[in-house]
């Protein structure tokens, strides 16, 4: 447990010296929802409908962007032999990488969508709506972290982490943004437990894959 | 009021595209499974052969 | 090299005849549907092709979690070449299914959840072959695609029902003729024992074409091992 807390916290205070990371993530999100505002005319009732949508591609973009700098960083800087080579307990390591990289796309989230909600013109603080963007992006950092560990060791790197984790993640994507559109538009809730169910299930399917699979993309 | 049968679509030509589609990609399937086997074949006889030669 | 076992030459036999009697009965025997017509026979391959990429997937997935267990080369080659079979038969079962769509729901495409589920896979098949390019030490690539083969198959049912709730609860209008086209009609008896005797068919045809690729498979292997001990 304690490992776990200090991995993020290292991971925290790197971050805050260099700010790379997330000003990178930021910039991009920011930039993807300008484009998404000029690439289509949008009326008020079309952009309540869609708002989901371009909020999770824009997320989807930006976690990759952080999670292959977030793991560039422990392979580059032969962080994660180091902490390997540490007698603790792999998962920790793991999990704290996921937890760093949840909070990271938290922040991000958390600065974009108010933003959003600006520039689009509509009310994004309704509860649910932040609780599935935070379901949405457990999963999709989980899986990420994992794919992201392995793809940091190949030729191909940072291009090859969307392809490999975009279609995994499309139950993700679809139960997301259904269920946050559902939330903005305001439908019943037994509309939306289908989805919420289905993320929640997701999330912790990939916890536990992850957890019995870690040990195997680490080991020397 | 005498009652029409109703005909089927006609639809053979699709019928015909997608069985080609199907039995001919697996045969094409077949046919490069059998040409990258003869070329490994023939690669590892050729390994063989500058193996044995150099074993002198 | 290892000549041609007689099981396997036993099992082409077998296959290649299941697969004369299956196309005579799909042609000849089955009765043509009342609205369809002569497309709807497609059907009886092209599920079995979908059901051979959903099979390869399973076993790849199974395969992995043994390579994980006991770092056998084997089990590895099993697994690449059971993704490979995969991939043609998911991309089989995509095209057949588009192309009975075209003439009944006038769309070459619907957003059917099998359907949907099948190219997805198709993505997750490809993504395999690009990891595995990636990586040049074997026992890493044996490792991370064993790892992604198991991902990729937990995801599938989460997906397709995914899929499925976008179709039930916004059923998809634009581009058929139907709302929520589905492609389900009635099967009679005679519909089922074509249906049932194609797809053993079709698995017959992933074990015979498996049995191959994996023979091709470790040949390659030992030509890997051959070079590097000449080159060395």
């Amino acid at each position: 447990m304690k490992v776990l807390f200090a991995v993020v916290w290292k991971d925290m205070i790197m971050e805050l010296r260099s700010r790379e990371m997330l000003s990178a993530m930021l910039v991009f999100a920011l930039l993807v929802v300008l484009i998404f505002n000029f690439a289509f005319e949008l009326d008020a009732t079309t952009r309540a409908n869609t708002a989901s949508g371009v909020l999770w591609v824009t997320f989807a973009f930006a976690g990759t962007l952080g999670l292959n700098r977030s793991m560039a960083m422990e392979k580059d800087y032969a962080c994660l032999d180091g902490l390997l080579m540490a007698p603790v307990d792999r998962s920790a390591i793991f999990f704290g990488k996921v937890l760093g990289n949840f909070i990271f796309m938290v922040i991000v989230e958390l600065i974009v969508l108010p933003i959003f909600s600006v520039l689009y013109g509509i009310n994004l603080f309704h509860q649910g709506f932040i609780f599935v963007v935070l379901l949405g992006s457990l999963g999709y950092i989980i899986v990420g972290s994992l794919l992201s560990s392995m793809t940091v060791q190949t030729r191909t790197r940072d291009i090859l982490l969307p392809i490999l984790l975009f279609p995994v993640a499309i139950p993700i994507f679809i139960a997301a943004v259904r269920a946050s559109r559902a939330f903005l538009v305001g439908t019943e809730m037994v509309e939306v437990m289908p989805y919420l169910n289905l993320l929640i299930v997701y999330d912790i399917v990939f916890f536990a894959v992850a957890y019995m699979v870690f040990d195997f993309i680490v080991q020397e | 009021m005498a009652l029409i049968a109703q005909q089927p679509a006609e639809t053979t030509v699709y019928f015909i595209a997608g069985f080609c589609v199907i039995l001919g990609t697996i045969f094409m399937y077949v046919l490069s499974l059998w040409f990258r086997w003869h070329q490994s074949c023939k690669d590892f006889k050729n390994l063989q052969n500058i193996d044995i030669v150099e074993e002198f | 090299m290892v000549p041609k076992p007689q099981l396997l030459r036993i099992l082409d036999f077998v296959t290649v005849v299941l697969l004369l009697i299956a196309t005579g009965l799909v042609f000849f025997y089955a009765p043509i549907e009342a609205i369809m017509g002569n497309v709807q026979k497609v059907f009886y391959f092209h599920v079995a092709s979908a059901w051979v990429g959903m099979l390869s997937f399973m076993v790849a997935a199974v395969v992995g979690i043994l390579y994980l267990a006991r770092e056998e080369r084997k089990w590895d080659t099993i697994g690449l070449s059971s993704v490979e079979i995969g991939l043609i038969f998911s991309i089989i079962a995509v095209v057949s299914g588009s192309i009975w769509a075209r003439p009944i729901w006038n769309t070459w495409w619907t957003w059917d959840p099998r359907l949907t589920t099948t190219t997805i896979m198709i993505f997750v098949y490809a993504a395999y072959f690009m990891l595995r390019s990636g990586i040049d030490d074997p026992d890493k690539m044996a490792r991370f695609t064993a790892v992604y083969a198991i991902i990729g198959f937990v995801s599938v049912p989460l997906t397709f029902f995914s899929a499925r709730l976008y179709r039930t609860i916004h059923p998809v209008i634009i581009g058929s003729n139907q709302p929520g086209a589905t492609s389900s009609f009635e099967m009679t008896v005679s519909m089922q024992f074509v249906f049932f005797f194609s797809l053993i068919t079709f698995t017959f045809i992933y074990l015979d074409l498996l049995w191959h690729r994996v023979r091709l498979g470790i040949l390659q292997e030992k030509i890997i091992q051959l070079k590097m001990k000449l080159y060395d």
